[in-house]
């Protein structure tokens, strides 16, 4: 009934919110809606367009985007809404394109930044560790191609997978792995984009005698590996990341997943393939040096 | 009505009129939550009742629920544990917790008033609402209209594609 009655009074009145609250409201929400929030009015549009908010978001998400050299290199590449629209979105894993040229002989400016965020409280047992790492810690390698302005994100916010090394129940890696799209380069298989974070949970003392739970990342490289597993050498990885530049992206977490799972499949069914045709090759080889010596102790003996 | 900042009742009481006639009688201290208030009572005294022609009689008694909550937290009561911090953010999470129409009557009235922690609480309480909302939910929450030309919208749509999937 109260609600009603509230709802009424505000039709009648018609006031509209000024631009200073707008922005207020505006300057408190994540970059999805801001970026919706700009298809809104023409108002909402110019106001959209404010570095500021932009710049607010991008230090939130990635906290070292504060420092002066990221900062120099974000303003210089088209400023911190391009960089948000570009990096904020993972790579989607679909769709084709073909590299016609790049010059990566020249090429030798490109700038990774990884951002990485853990944000955990209060953590009792290994299982809520694993459970709390999977939801707060993020992570993005950002390739920035400083000549032509363009950027893009090679890994995936949350993590797609994740190993514990057993026995030692403090040591995990967990995997935010991206899947790039083919190229005819490489017989039109699909290249995983391999970031992984090493990450050891100890307990620390505190003043006061007790003991805190402390995660530290050990260790976060990025390697490229073809469906074989294989890493792939320099001359690629240089021809395919500057294809990257140029993806198709997505918001969506459940597309990268499913991106990933998909290359996972196809990585086994190329593997059994593999073996099943080398278990073929052998057999051939095998029957042909039996019939080969067969003829020749035929021979002999004749 | 009547609201309370304070049991001392040696305080000085300020009279506060709506837009709908209705009178409201507080503490000073609970006045003085909100700037423009301030600057009125400094002006005037406590003796001339103030009117505020713009903020309807639901809406103040709401805004002066906030006010004097507020105010109690900053006094301390030997006899009460002081407020903690969890507490009020717990209250303040209950009060805004209404409908969206009264949330934008509620900004108007805080930004008029020029109470800035209300103001603020306001804002994200807004800010959440419209959080992962589609552009025309946004545009209904906000009372705005859409004033796009079709080759804006058609511009709009491609600068933004990437929060779309």
């Amino acid at each position: 009934m109260e609600m009603g009655l509230y709802a009424e009074g505000v039709d009648h009145e018609r006031r509209f919110l000024s631009s200073d609250l707008l922005g207020e409201i505006l300057s408190r929400v994540d970059a999805l809606t801001l970026a919706k929030a700009s298809c809104a009015s023409s108002e909402f549009r110019r106001l959209c367009a404010s570095e500021a908010f932009w710049e607010r978001l991008c230090n939130l998400r990635w906290p070292s985007t504060k420092q002066a050299a990221a900062k120099d290199l974000i303003l210089q590449t088209g400023g911190y809404r391009k960089f948000c629209e570009n990096c904020h979105p993972c790579l989607s894993g679909t769709g084709t394109a073909t590299v016609e040229h790049c010059d990566y002989v020249e090429d030798d400016e490109g700038i990774t930044a990884v951002a990485i965020q853990t944000e955990l409280s209060s953590v009792s047992s290994a299982e809520g560790l694993w459970k709390a790492l999977n939801e707060n810690m993020t992570v993005s390698w950002i390739l920035v191609n400083k000549k032509t302005g363009r950027m893009v994100n090679l890994a995936s916010w949350k993590p797609v997978d994740g190993l514990r090394h057993w026995p030692c129940d403090g040591d995990f890696v967990l995997q935010f792995g991206t899947v790039i799209p083919s190229t005819e380069r490489l017989r039109n298989h699909a290249v995983h984009c391999n970031v992984a974070a090493k990450v050891r949970h100890f307990n620390v003392g505190t003043a006061d005698g007790g003991c805190k739970p402390v995660i530290g990342v050990t260790e976060v490289g990025m390697k490229l590996e073809n469906i074989g597993g294989a890493r792939l050498n320099g001359r690629e990885s240089v021809a395919l990341l500057d294809k990257v530049l140029s993806c198709n992206r997505t918001v969506s977490f459940s597309t990268v997943l499913h991106s990933h799972r998909e290359f996972h499949r196809n990585r086994v069914a190329w593997k059994t393939e593999r073996i099943r045709q080398e278990n073929q090759r052998e057999l051939t080889v095998a029957l042909i040096s039996g019939v080969g010596a067969f003829l020749c102790l035929c021979y002999c003996l004749s | 009505m009547h609201f309370q900042g304070s049991p001392n009742m040696a305080e000085k009481r300020v009279k506060l009129i709506s837009s709908d006639n209705d009178e409201f009688e507080v503490d000073e201290a609970v006045a003085f939550e909100s700037e423009t208030l301030r600057n009125m009572i400094q002006d005037t005294g406590t003796n001339v009742p103030i009117s505020i022609p713009n903020v309807s009689s639901d809406i103040l008694a709401k805004v002066l629920e906030y006010c004097s909550y507020h105010a109690e937290t900053m006094e301390t009561h030997d006899d009460k544990p002081p407020i903690t911090d969890a507490q009020i953010r717990e209250w303040d999470a209950d009060f805004v917790d209404v409908h969206p129409a009264t949330l934008y009557s509620l900004i108007l009235a805080a930004n008029y008033l020029n109470i800035k922690n209300l103001l603020d609480l306001i804002c994200q309480a807004v800010a959440n609402n419209i959080r992962g909302k589609t552009a025309v939910e946004i545009r209904k929450i906000l009372h705005i209209q859409d004033d796009f030309t079709y080759e804006e919208e058609m511009e709009i749509r491609r600068e933004t594609k990437w929060a779309f999937d």
